[in-house]
């Protein structure tokens, strides 16, 4: 047998390089854990699931369209989202999921010796993607749990390609004004693409909170990240996409692998824009009525809180968030811990329906009794 | 400072040991050692070489590589394991020469004893290597007054320059007790040459004026794992928030490495409690004969997924304890000899820390005479002198559970679990008895 010298072949960026683990399928966690069920509030996902329109879509593909390709470039999505939002459909580019759309924005603009910025506690897909491409992602602390424009620009050099905002911010649920956005455009002036992930903008309810497809038209370097993964509830389809001036996107386009997005979640994705509004609508609700009761019992817990816009909140707890992970587990209980996104002793819960958030505020009781 | 690596295949023939001293002795000076050091890292490759050139398979080649680390130098001897018949690299092995009645050759427990640091270890390409670390010499910081100590009102988090770790070194040894750090933490040029060589980590927290007010360090263990040492403050209030700030600059570094753990085997009491869980304890045995716990702590760096770990019914009952204390989901597989082929001899590593008094065993090849092997090492660690014997068990390793009954019979007794630290997780057993 040939000796395989990996040393050799394998770029450094990626031996230094650690994969993703994802969490196990629900039925070995059970085993594990010994517990008979589990109440996933780790990955943002919508408690409602998708729409009626795109139940009825999901519930009967056609078994023979399994044989057919789906459409390329996600044509008639494209052209619906572009008659929802007003603007051209090469406009639009869609991926399997937002972080396939990240991994064609950094793959267009970023070669050898480039860097992207972004926050050192946000979303890690954009540091990920940048460092196991081989390109530097350079990392602003957070300033009051938000992003720190200054912080930010303080790191531009001449081969920095991209900066990344999370707006809101996953996962601290700080957000941008609308003035905020446009003072950073501005000081930015076009040097950078500038990408706003909106991953949860349809959770924000405030009218100040901006609306990054409005300021495609004024500022040709932004690049906003949309999905239907959170509000639409088709995370479980992989659909996401981008949208930024046609000269920019036509860019972007270069990059990105046709036919990755399947047509069950294309197909999906269209229905769910039908009944958009009253989807966004419920949820909200949801969302609103959970978020109240959490925070009232955290707060007799005594825990601090942070989270302002999204459908999830940070707690800090008094032991590692790692510790806390386990020990709501073994209550059926699955949050997501926050050392990964280097907040320790922080944990994040997704907002469920109200009989899964009683049973994490009741599991926290537990493990800190 | 240290050089590239220098490396020679040598035949393994007395002839040819001019050739391994020659090599040793100036390649562990481009390294960076002292005469008198590379001197004694010779006379242990030497006294290696020589017990290797009488072994049967002497007609074989073996490399020899000289690798610099900044405050040491590594002499590794490389082979494939089919290459030579590893239980000879038992530190008590004994073999016959020519027919002759057995020879008691103790060659690597001679070479040990020059070195800081010995051990046998498979590396992943199914090689072996026998490592000899040689630690540079390095002058005791002469007997100072105490260094000034400020409590600071605001401060802020740096990656230690050099000077600050030299200083830092001070401190340490100044007002924290020898168990609350690494011996090698005490010597300033020896603690700035290994942050500089990127084996240690160092933050600090500085005042307005750089004054140091505490510091934290952490390095990569072995495996899956990170070791952390503090955190160390100077003079602050009880009150401060500057630990529990030191850890959480620690985590926030160590968060997107590949560590799955960070293990605190140096806690001070200034630990904040709430960052980590408590293993459990060692027994830690002074020269003067007292004996004090020696805490181990932890935390988890990514969510836990769960394990499946091989087990000897003899431990069932203590495994099952501390997964369900830890809160670690862990499938227990039950495991023991019943009978089936084993190879005839077993090899096991020696890790030496002679500075803290240490060593650890574990099993590196499964054999027949494991028993009587374990027998013969615990026999020779006791007449050197050595009180704090460990034993490690990797439970990713099925084989390995075949050791239990014999570990038991030689007075090993199951401790504390590291998890993530080997395949799975390590046990680690001490000698607390007599052999029963």
């Amino acid at each position: 047998m040939p000796n395989l010298d990996l040393n050799r072949l394998v770029p450094s960026y990626i031996r230094s390089f650690e994969a993703y683990i994802p969490s196990k399928p629900d039925p070995e966690l059970m085993r594990l854990y010994g517990v008979d069920h589990i109440h996933r509030l780790n990955n943002n996902e919508n408690p409602l699931g998708p729409s009626p329109k795109a139940r009825e879509v999901i519930a009967a593909p056609p078994p023979p369209r399994a044989a057919i390709y789906p459409s390329g470039d996600a044509y008639y999505l494209r052209q619906s989202l572009a008659e929802y939002f007003d603007l051209d459909p090469d406009q639009f580019l869609v991926g399997n999921g937002a972080n396939e759309v990240i991994a064609f924005a950094i793959k267009a603009f970023c070669e050898q010796g480039d860097n992207i910025i972004t926050a050192d506690k946000t979303f890690a897909v954009y540091e990920w993607v940048a460092t196991f491409s081989g390109f530097q992602a350079r990392l602003a602390p957070l300033k009051d749990f938000g992003f720190d424009e200054q912080g930010l620009l303080n790191l531009i050099d001449p081969r920095t390609k991209i900066i990344f905002i999370c707006n809101p911010n996953n996962p601290t649920g700080s957000w941008w004004d609308e003035a905020r956005l446009r003072r950073f455009l501005n000081d930015v002036d076009g040097r950078q693409i500038v990408v706003v992930d909106e991953a949860y903008r349809e959770f924000v309810e405030d009218p100040s909170f901006p609306d990054g497809l409005r300021l495609l038209a004024e500022y040709p370097n932004l690049v906003v990240f949309r999905t239907f993964s959170k509000m639409f509830a088709l995370a479980g389809l992989r659909i996401g996409y981008l949208a930024g001036s046609s000269q920019v996107v036509e860019v972007i386009r270069r990059t990105c692998v046709v036919y990755s997005v399947n047509a069950l979640a294309q197909e999906a994705a269209l229905a769910a824009m039908v009944d958009a509004d009253e989807q966004i609508k419920r949820t909200r609700e949801l969302v609103r009525r959970e978020k109240t009761y959490l925070r009232a019992e955290l707060a007799s817990l005594s825990l601090p809180v942070q989270g302002d816009q999204g459908c999830f909140l940070m707690v800090k707890v008094p032991m590692s968030d790692t510790l806390a992970y386990r020990k709501l587990m073994a209550q059926g209980v699955m949050i997501r811990s926050m050392t990964g996104f280097r907040f320790p002793n922080w944990i994040r819960v997704s907002i469920g329906q109200h009989s899964a958030m009683e049973d994490f505020i009741q599991g926290l009781h537990t493990i800190l009794t | 400072m240290a050089g590239a690596p220098l490396e020679i295949v040598i035949p393994l023939g007395s002839e040819f040991v001019r050739v391994l001293t020659g090599f040793v002795e100036e390649g562990s000076r481009t390294q960076g050692l002292g005469d008198k050091e590379a001197l004694k890292i010779t006379l242990a490759a030497e006294e290696v070489f020589a017990y290797l050139a009488q072994l049967p398979e002497a007609h074989q080649s073996i490399r020899v590589r000289l690798q610099g680390g900044g405050y040491y130098v590594k002499a590794e001897f490389i082979f494939p394991q089919q290459d030579i018949d590893l239980h000879y690299f038992n530190l008590t092995a004994k073999f016959t020469h020519g027919g002759e009645s057995p020879l008691e050759q103790l060659g690597l427990l001679i070479a040990s004893r020059s070195v800081e640091r010995f051990n046998l270890r498979e590396q992943s390409d199914a090689q072996f290597s026998l490592e000899l670390i040689k630690e540079k010499a390095y002058p005791s910081p002469s007997a100072e007054k105490p260094l000034a100590m400020e409590s600071l009102t605001s401060f802020r988090m740096v990656v230690a320059a050099p000077e600050q770790v030299k200083l830092l070194a001070l401190l340490i040894s100044q007002h924290y007790p020898p168990h609350n750090y690494p011996s090698s933490f005490a010597i300033p040029g020896k603690l700035a040459d290994m942050v500089a060589g990127g084996e240690y980590q160092a933050m600090v927290a500085l005042g307005e004026r750089e004054q140091i007010g505490g510091a934290m360090l952490w390095r990569h263990g072995e495996q899956g794992d990170m070791r952390a040492y503090g955190p160390y403050l100077f003079g602050q209030p009880q009150d401060s928030n500057m630990a529990a700030a030191l850890v959480e600059a620690c985590l926030e570094r160590v968060a997107k490495t590949p560590a799955l753990s960070l293990i605190c085997r140096y806690a001070t009491n200034e630990l904040p409690r709430e960052y980590f869980e408590l293993l459990g304890d060692l027994d830690h045995r002074r020269p003067d004969g007292s004996c004090a716990p020696w805490h181990h702590y932890y935390r988890q760096l990514q969510e836990d997924q769960g394990l499946s770990v091989w087990c000897h019914p003899l431990l069932a009952g203590f495994l099952g304890q501390q997964y369900q204390r830890l809160f670690l989901a862990r499938d227990l597989h039950l495991m023991e000899h019943e009978g089936e082929r084993r190879p005839a001899h077993s090899v096991f590593g020696a890790h030496f820390d002679r500075s803290q008094g240490h060593v650890t065993l574990k099993c590196v090849l499964d054999g027949r005479d494991a028993g009587d092997n374990l027998a013969r090492h615990v026999a020779l660690l006791t007449e050197e002198g050595l009180t704090n014997v460990f034993f490690t068990l990797d439970l990713g390793l099925a084989w390995q559970a075949y050791l239990v009954p014999d570990l038991q019979g030689q007075g090993f007794e199951p401790k504390l679990v590291l998890p993530h630290a080997g395949q799975a997780d390590l046990l680690v057993l001490q000698l607390v008895g007599q052999a029963r």
